[in-house]
């Protein structure tokens, strides 16, 4: 009985684990490790994700009540082209210029930076198309204002000049 | 317990991978989180960002159906005292406005939106939204949202009235070399959309106003002069180039703007409004100005009973009595220059738009028709119609107008840029109407070209039937001892057009009186415009007027009264939508400027 005890409890003391033992454990293991991986990696990537979406939504908006919304109301809108880049000049009802202007920053890595009478306001997009042959007040048409974003995303604004449109009427 | 501590060993070999797993676990719950949170952001920014937009559109929609009436001459509401308004403020002021039954505020609503939209002016001094003084329309919406509304932001818009001066209809009295009123017959305006002259529109309302503009726009000094002396009043502003002159004992229930010097010398007479002159402004009898008085060279007063209630501003303010100054203006004086504007001129014979067309486009797209010769018709009490069709004659005609087939009218002509609508054109030589005949225009709307004179007068009666109009173009001159009848209550239509309408090339060399080009002496009503650049326009009638006169320079002499339609400011006439173009081309120039 003694004898017996004793032989019981020196094999559990020794007993190690057997190949297959460690073999399944280790494959489970990696099986939930790699599941754990590949959840991290869907939120890392929806992170991103909702970040490109969140700077969108964050430049369209400035840009429409700004931008879009000055031309909406000017009273004359002007555009020109320099060495500088593209410009905007907009007179507005009260009489106030102001100017739109846009160029690559060589300091950003977010594209084009947008310059209101010199003060830069917002970059985040690559390309803003404002053409000059509709958008003017003396072409007397609806103007679509294109900002292109990363990966070739293309949003158009079309814009219908108020003054012009009652002067129209 | 040999088993226990087996299974204490086995644990411990789990655990690792369990830590592991609850560690990136963590992480991607962490980041998941994190970027869930910044999406509700997003999500909450892009609602705000609806809302502004629906709001933004729903206000403009709002501004954008009250400016009909704004064109229409509506006169701006000015905001209670409270500068601070918001949303809610603003939306309780246009509802209580709406309520009195003015048209100067509207509320629209939605099945969640509701904007208030308010033609409102800023005096002097005041202030709305840190705008300068001036008129604006002003829309403010709000979503309603839960338990607290989102309110946008207001939508401004300048309200400019580019000047009357270019309106072919926009003043009662429009006389390019001057304006002589010396009836006894009160001059004011009414809306005839709202009901004929004298109506009772309930309340105690009637649908009469005081938009009965007095003006000239000569742009030489010594004409445009403004001769007031009529004895009844004048319900209305007076703008004139040249001076004002009110000899006659009536109150002006209005503004007087001048070029010239103002001078009032009617004893008793008393100006409601304020008085401004680039010149001098003369007060040489008992007379009475409520308002203020501003001049650019001086300010003086005659008489020991002249009394200004307003203030005064004048480089020099004095008196010609042995009275102090301060005694006779009970307002402050001010001696500096108050730098009166100038009232604008134009030219005289374009017609609503001032780069628009001239009266004589109108008889040059006219002038290819082939005449029909004459027509004359005099004889017993019958009728004849003239219909797009032609002239019908009655049976027994007794040869009065014989071979009726001859008078071929062309139909739906177009004259671009002037008139709205094509016309049907009859050109005849001349025109008499005379014996008791009776002469009925119907079918749509006609054109009579007449290349001589026209003569209506015996017992012969003219009328324009229910639902047709009548434009009269002449070269010659245009007598009318007798009536001429429109039977439509209005003198327009449902767009502000005149159903009856005289335009006269006729140069009269600026006569007077009966040998006036244009000659109003009938003892009926006349309902419609005149249009006469080159001739004076001597309203003599005792029938009174009910339209609007623009002539070379008018006389006022009858005893009944001049009542400016107000939905004349809506008229066509003269624009052509697109091609007409310029800034609010029609409604008289007013145009509107985002803010």
């Amino acid at each position: 009985m003694n004898m017996k005890v004793d032989s019981e409890r020196y094999l559990s003391r020794n007993r190690g684990f057997g190949l297959v033992e460690v073999l399944i454990a280790m494959a489970i293991g990696l099986l939930v490790a790699l599941g754990a991986e590949s959840l991290l990696m869907v939120g890392i990537h929806n992170q991103q994700a909702t970040q490109r979406l969140s700077q969108r939504q964050a430049v369209l908006p400035y840009l429409a009540d700004s931008l879009v919304s000055d031309i909406r109301r000017a009273t004359d809108v002007a555009i020109e082209n320099d060495d500088d880049g593209e410009k905007v000049v907009l007179t507005l009802g009260d009489g106030d210029k102001r100017t739109y202007s846009w160029n690559s920053d060589p300091d950003s890595e977010n594209g084009l930076s947008l310059y209101i009478d010199g003060q830069p306001v917002l970059n985040g997009f690559t390309h803003l198309e404002v053409p000059k042959d509709k958008c003017e007040t003396k072409a007397n048409e609806l103007c679509p204002v294109t900002i292109t974003f990363e990966n070739d995303k293309k949003i158009t604004l079309v814009v219908m000049n108020r003054n012009q449109f009652m002067g129209a009427l | 317990m040999s088993k226990g501590h087996g299974r204490l060993a086995m644990k411990r070999q789990d655990g690792a991978a369990l830590i592991v797993v609850l560690g990136v676990v963590a992480l991607s719950t962490m980041i998941g989180l994190a970027s869930m949170q910044s999406s509700q952001i997003d999500e909450k920014m892009a609602a705000n960002y609806t809302l502004a937009t629906r709001t933004a559109l729903f206000a403009e929609r709002a501004a954008m159906s009250l400016v009909p009436q704004v064109r229409a001459g509506t006169s701006a509401v000015v905001l209670s005292s409270n500068n601070d308004m918001d949303q809610g403020g603003f939306q309780s002021f246009a509802a209580k406005t709406e309520e009195e039954g003015s048209k100067s505020c509207l509320i629209r609503g939605s099945s969640d939106m509701t904007a208030a939209a308010c033609y409102i002016e800023v005096p002097d001094g005041g202030g709305f939204q840190g705008q300068k003084a001036g008129n604006y329309i002003v829309a403010w919406s709000a979503i309603s949202r839960g338990s607290k509304p989102f309110a946008g932001q207001p939508l401004i818009i300048q309200v400019e009235d580019g000047g009357v001066s270019g309106g072919a209809y926009r003043s009662v009295l429009l006389g390019c070399e001057g304006v002589s009123l010396s009836g006894s017959a009160k001059i004011d305006s009414y809306d005839s959309r709202k009901g004929a002259y004298d109506a009772d529109l309930g309340k105690g309302k009637n649908s009469k106003g005081t938009q009965g503009i007095i003006s000239t726009n000569a742009d030489k000094d010594e004409n445009g002069n403004v001769t007031l002396s009529g004895s009844s009043p004048i319900y209305g502003r007076v703008r004139a180039t040249g001076s004002v002159t009110a000899s006659g004992s009536a109150s002006i229930y209005g503004d007087i703007q001048a070029n010239g010097n103002v001078i009032i010398s009617g004893g008793g007479s008393s100006i409601q409004g304020n008085v401004a002159s680039r010149q001098a402004v003369r007060l040489t009898s008992s007379g009475t100005i409520k308002g203020n008085v501003e001049a650019n060279t001086e300010i003086v007063t005659g008489s020991w009973g002249s009394s200004i209630e307003g203030n005064a501003t004048a480089p020099v303010v004095r008196t010609t009595t042995n009275r102090d100054m301060e005694q006779q203006v009970a307002g402050s004086i001010d001696r500096s220059s108050p730098g009166v504007g100038e009232v604008a001129t134009s030219s005289c014979d374009a017609f609503t738009t001032p780069d628009g067309a001239t009266i004589s486009d109108l008889t040059d797209t006219l002038a290819p028709y082939a005449s029909s010769g004459s027509l004359s018709i005099g004889g017993g009490n019958r009728t004849y119609r003239l219909t797009p069709y032609g002239l019908q004659v009655p049976a027994n005609n007794n040869n009065s107008v014989p071979n009726p087939e001859r008078y071929q009218v062309t139909r739906d002509v177009v004259i671009d840029g002037i008139f709205p609508e094509p016309t049907n054109v009859l050109v005849l030589d001349s025109f008499s109407l005379g014996g008791s005949a009776n002469f009925v225009v119907d079918g749509g709307d006609m054109t009579l070209y007449i290349k001589g004179d026209i003569n209506i007068g015996g017992g012969a009666t003219f009328s324009v039937a229910e639902g047709s109009s009548l434009k009269i173009v002449t070269d010659g001159r245009f007598n009318l001892p007798s009536g001429l009848d429109v039977a439509s209550d209005r003198p327009t239509d449902d767009k502000g057009n005149p159903i009856l309408s005289l335009y006269s090339t006729y140069d009269d060399g600026g006569d007077s009186g009966w040998n006036a080009g244009v000659n109003i002496t009938g003892s009926s009503a006349f309902k419609g415009t005149i249009f006469a650049p080159y001739s004076t326009v001597n309203v003599a009638g005792s029938g009174g007027l009910y339209g609007a006169v623009k002539g070379r320079g008018v006389e006022v002499s009858g005893s009944a009264g001049i009542h400016y339609d107000e939905a004349l400011m809506g008229s066509t006439v003269g624009t052509d939508g697109e091609s007409a173009g310029g800034k609010g081309s029609n409604g008289g120039g007013i145009s509107f400027t985002w803010l």
